[in-house]
């Protein structure tokens, strides 16, 4: 190739040459035919390449990844507004705080106060929520019962949809009848790339859905 | 009174300005996993790069200019937490899991030259680039960046990312033609 170089040759290909350059270049590239057929290749394995990494975009991300961006953005909005609020109004904050460290110390109570038999009770909900979700149409209902918990635990999957994430994702009410209490609240899972269904949000009735087709 | 407008004025400015950083940064996410899984040849060890480079993104979000490439900033992070990393386990003296990996894929690819020879060989031989060309080659040949800015991610001079780029090109040269 004379005195041209594969790195000027690749530069030149990727239009990174000044003009001096690039007319020095191309006037080389006349009589060297060698030249040219190397740039020809860098074409030609530019495509390979471009083809070869576009596979891995195709892949699915992975939930967790996605949900790190919720939860991240999340926890530092609380941070930031913490901070606003500490600023600006210091006594008000502190009063903040004791709330929201009493509510803590009362949920730390409640979880040391939670029985096996509730943990069961969350065992048999989520069997039935993967059995649902994997297997289910949208409007019928999937119910596990346990004659130990003397409770039946009831999932009908609402809605279906695809995340902007790519992952699929339905929406479901949950029943729960022990001994004879009966509560219901409303779910929505994800997909996980493993084929196992995440549940992302619970909120009981009344409380505000979340936003069509954006939740994960 | 007025402490109070401004707290709510401050909170209504982080609640506006969020929602449009997350849908940019879910968007990236794909291009952000591919570049972590061209630093690491390795699927668990891109997502959990991604992951991290996400987490402290978030984090740092102050120090991202707005107005500046989102993409080129995160993409910075994962150079750095993955520069860190291989050097935490170079100083442990592990053996490098990814290269193993990139191993795997290269034999994945000889599979697959049955069908399509060029692609396949291309694809195995980008595999086993060293990682810093494999990374200025996806920042150049396939986002489309100029060297400066492949410079500027990587943390290398423009000079390096040029040689490397050519020294890149130059060993899938060699596949392509043994493969003709």
């Amino acid at each position: 190739m004379g005195e041209v170089t594969a790195e000027l040759l690749s530069a030149y290909h990727d239009r990174e040459l000044g003009l001096e350059e690039t007319s020095r270049l191309r006037r080389s590239l006349a009589a060297d035919v060698e030249a040219r057929a190397v740039l020809d290749a860098f074409d030609r394995i530019d495509d390979a390449v471009r083809e070869s990494f576009a596979e891995d975009l195709d892949a699915p991300i992975s939930l967790d990844l996605a949900r790190a961006v919720r939860s991240g953005l999340a926890a530092r909005r609380r941070r930031a507004i913490g901070r606003t609020v500490l600023r600006w109004a210091g006594p008000v904050a502190a009063a903040i705080a004791i709330v929201v460290f009493g509510d803590r110390w009362v949920e730390q109570r409640t979880e040391l106060a939670l029985a096996e038999r509730e943990l069961q009770i969350a065992e048999l909900t989520d069997r039935a929520v993967q059995d649902a979700l994997e297997n289910a149409l949208s409007g019928t209902a999937v119910s596990l019962a346990d004659d130990k918990l003397s409770g039946v635990v009831s999932i009908t999957p609402t809605r279906t949809y695809l995340s902007e994430t790519k992952h699929w994702c339905r929406e479901f009410v949950e029943d729960v009848v022990i001994d004879g209490k009966h509560t219901t609240r409303f779910g929505l899972a994800c997909r996980e790339n493993t084929g196992e269904w995440r549940r992302v949000q619970t909120r009981l009735p009344g409380s505000t859905p979340p936003p069509v087709g954006t939740v994960l | 009174m007025l402490s109070i407008q401004i707290v709510l004025e401050g909170i209504g400015k982080v609640r506006r300005v969020e929602p449009q950083i997350e849908k940019e940064i879910i968007a990236l996410l794909p291009r952000l996993r591919r570049f972590a899984l061209g630093l690491t040849r390795s699927v668990p060890a891109a997502d959990d790069l991604a992951q991290a480079t996400v987490e402290r993104a978030i984090v740092n979000l102050d120090k991202w200019q707005p107005g500046t490439r989102l993409d080129s900033w995160m993409y910075r992070i994962a150079h750095n937490l993955h520069r860190n990393e291989m050097r935490n386990q170079a100083i442990r003296g592990e053996k490098l899991g990814a290269i193993q990996m990139g191993a795997e894929q290269a034999l994945d690819g000889e599979r697959a030259a049955m069908a399509r020879l060029e692609f396949s060989a291309v694809s195995a031989a980008i595999a086993q680039l060293p990682e810093d060309q494999r990374t200025a080659l996806l920042l150049v040949a396939v986002e489309g960046r100029s060297y400066r800015e492949a410079a500027e991610i990587t943390g290398a001079s423009v000079a390096a990312v040029t040689s490397r780029i050519a020294r890149a090109r130059e060993v899938l040269r060699g596949v392509v033609e043994r493969s003709d």
